[in-house]
């Protein structure tokens, strides 16, 4: 699941937002979002400030 | 009476109408997003859609585009009163409320494209969820990574299909210190100056 590429990544899960193959994954999801083969997956670490 | 022709002459003749046609929403009106308010009301965007419930405070004033005058007014009707300063022709829509996914239509449902310049990273991601599960087609250009001072060459742009982010992507905010003027505009710069491009590119 995509919560266990956080773990594996050691990210903070609040202040993400991720993508995979394109889609957005909601933070609600994460615990039961598999991630298929080949996926691709992006990470974004979103920064206070503005 | 400002002249119409004269104010503007010299404009992208391609470019300028599509940007006289749009309507571009910029969720806050602090850092990021009175500096980014400012840029695009100068480009010639016909609509802005501008949203903060905040009010000016002397703080502020070290990145923010409004005055001493100003302090203590909501954000919204000050940059509304400098923008018209300089642009008697724009259309702006301004909303002193706090954006949430509820009200997220309402506000910016009718935008062409929406820019994030929230303040905490947690209502950029709320902002970024909710528009993209609302709106999946329609552009968001989020500011992440701003504070501090120099270090300009590792700000960059990044696009994730409809969603864009401009910043370092690592600046945390320092305890006790605000961002500061210089980078906070040339992220909203960036991220004003990707609004234009995408319009246009839209449009194509």
């Amino acid at each position: 699941m995509v919560r266990d590429a956080l773990t594996l990544m050691n990210y903070t899960f609040k202040m993400l937002v991720i993508k995979l193959n394109g889609e957005l994954v909601k933070k609600e999801d994460y615990d039961s979002t598999p991630i298929p083969e080949n996926a691709d997956l992006k990470v974004i670490h979103l920064i206070s400030g503005g | 009476m400002t002249d119409h022709e004269k104010y503007f002459s010299k404009r992208d003749p391609i470019a300028f109408p599509i940007w006289q046609k749009a309507c571009v929403g910029i969720a806050g009106a602090g850092g990021l997003g009175s500096n980014i308010a400012i840029a695009l009301a100068r480009a010639g965007i016909g609509t802005l859609v501008i949203a903060d419930f905040d009010t000016v405070s002397l703080e502020n004033l070290n990145r923010q585009q409004f005055s001493l005058a100003q302090v203590g007014q909501p954000k919204v009707q000050a940059i509304a009163e400098n923008i018209r300063a300089f642009n008697p022709f724009i259309e702006l829509i301004t909303y002193y409320d706090k954006v949430t996914p509820t009200n997220l239509p309402k506000l910016f449902g009718s935008c062409d494209l929406l820019l994030e310049a929230f303040d905490s990273a947690d209502q950029k991601a709320m902002l970024i969820e909710a528009w993209t599960a609302e709106y999946p087609l329609k552009h968001l250009i989020a500011g992440s990574g701003l504070s501090g001072y120099g270090r300009g060459e590792h700000i960059k742009i990044e696009h994730f299909g409809y969603l864009h982010v401009v910043g370092d992507g690592i600046s945390e905010l320092q305890p006790e210190i605000s961002p500061i003027a210089p980078r906070v505009a040339a992220v909203a710069n960036l991220q004003a100056n990707l609004a234009l491009e995408l319009l246009v590119k839209n449009h194509e």
